[in-house]
């Protein structure tokens, strides 16, 4: 074997502390090669000294405890009595577990400002008990079923119903004064939006469109009539927010529009 | 090397135990969270995919087969939720935080060790993340080149020349770095 190869072969393997029997014959005689594996197994070391990165203690432990509230959920969902709908009582199935929704959900949003001071989780902001629980139920339940990969049609609809739960959320938080979740309710609807609702719709075939599309336009334009209502009932800072949310569904609705090749 | 424990808490995690997948997510989440931070280079990042990367396995614990390998399936989870993420979110990759702290081995030592973990920090965020991800997986999380195979939805050989690329480029950059200090 040559130098070449030899270092080839260390290069390969799957542990170089232990290398074949030709290599080792080789490096036996060869100070290049040596030193050349010496580096090597520095370089494994070194990669695997890294100290961990530290992490936010309060991350898995808001996961842990939104797991440990699950059972607690899911026991309640069991003895829920026969008259709750199906529907109404896999959400109250899901109820915490929701919770673990948020954070990836709202992750979207909020992993793009790193510079920027970070608000208070979702997740936490749940666990300790400021977010709506039955929403982030609802936001849960379809998350898992975005994650279980449904056809282009029914992802679509996931989104519409996403959505409609994040604008009554924020409706909600509208009339809570000093509200923190609003900016974020509103923000996620507006990710919701864009990178979900009409994302997707674009997507849909042309039967598709023609089937779903009409009734989203028509809801978002009750939820900008419904919005402009809130507005005129709003403090400026709630205001402000709400104005953000009716100019997203202003604009997904004629995205939309012009989906369907109507004038906007 | 899936132990009898972790198979237990596999299968009472598949059978609804919320307590054996709290072990499960005990057991993976600072090693995930260390896989999923070197990749993305941005802790919050890393942080949310790690929390996404438990709901799903969550989700979909009882598509898994029991006796298979719990290990290369949950970072073929996160594998997948990266590459998802990096559909979702196009923004410029953040520079490591310095988590250098950690160790207290004497002044001199530590000055040469903490030059060194920074210099080999530096060549692994430009190594491409493919070649990044195979080699933390087998040099880090100690997975086999079959298993980083699958969990990165590769064929073996070509998670080894994955591995093989990382390590010569690495080299080539580090060469004399690595010659210092104690060997």
């Amino acid at each position: 074997m040559n130098c070449r190869s030899v270092y080839r072969s260390l290069l390969a393997l799957e542990s170089p502390a232990v290398p074949d029997p030709e290599v080792r014959e080789h490096l036996k005689g060869c100070s290049r090669c040596r030193r050349r594996r010496r580096r090597l197994l520095r370089l494994q070391r070194e990669v695997q000294s890294l100290p961990f990165p530290l992490e936010n203690p309060r991350a898995k432990a808001c996961f842990l405890q939104m797991l440990a509230r699950l059972q607690t959920h899911q026991a309640a969902a069991a003895s829920a009595p026969p008259s709750v709908r199906p529907t109404r009582r896999r959400l109250v199935t899901y109820a915490v577990a929701a919770v673990l929704l948020l954070a990836p959900a709202l992750g979207w949003l909020l992993g793009e400002k790193d510079d920027a001071p970070r608000p208070k989780k979702p997740a936490e902001a749940v666990a300790s008990g400021s977010v709506d629980p039955v929403v982030v139920d609802r936001l849960l339940e379809r998350h898992l079923h975005l994650a279980q990969g449904l056809p282009s049609g029914e992802r679509f609809q996931v989104f519409v119903e996403l959505a409609a739960e994040l604008r009554d959320e924020a409706l909600r938080l509208a009339r809570q004064p000093g509200s923190a979740e609003l900016p974020v309710v509103v923000r996620l609807y507006g990710r919701i939006m864009d990178e979900g609702l009409v994302g997707r719709a674009a997507h849909l075939n042309e039967p598709q469109r023609r089937q779903r599309l009409p009734a989203v336009i028509n809801e978002l334009r009750q939820t900008e009539n419904q919005v402009q209502r809130a507005i005129a009932e709003a403090s400026p800072s709630v205001a402000a927010s709400l104005r953000s949310l009716a100019a997203t569904a202003r604009d997904a609705r004629a995205r939309l529009q012009l989906l369907l090749g109507e004038k906007v | 090397v899936q132990d009898n424990e972790e198979q237990r808490w596999i299968q009472r995690a598949q059978a609804g135990d919320r307590d054996a997948f709290a072990s499960l997510v005990e057991r993976y989440w600072s090693r995930l969270y260390r896989w999923l931070q070197h990749l993305t280079r941005c802790t919050y990042t890393a942080e949310d995919l790690t929390q996404e990367v438990f709901l799903k396995v969550w989700g979909k614990l009882k598509l898994f087969q029991p006796g298979t390998n719990f290990r290369a399936w949950i970072f073929r989870v996160a594998s997948n939720c990266l590459i998802d993420s990096r559909r979702r979110i196009r923004s410029p990759a953040q520079a490591l935080p310095s988590t250098l702290g950690n160790h207290d081995p004497g002044p001199v030592a530590a000055l040469l060790s903490q030059e060194t973990h920074v210099l080999v920090e530096e060549a692994l965020e430009r190594l491409p993340l493919r070649f990044r991800a195979a080699l933390l997986l087998r040099v880090q999380e100690g997975l086999s080149f079959h298993e980083i195979a699958q969990a990165l939805a590769l064929t073996e050989e070509t998670a080894r020349w994955r591995v093989f690329k990382a390590r010569q480029i690495l080299l080539k950059e580090l060469g004399p770095v690595l010659d210092r200090g104690k060997a």
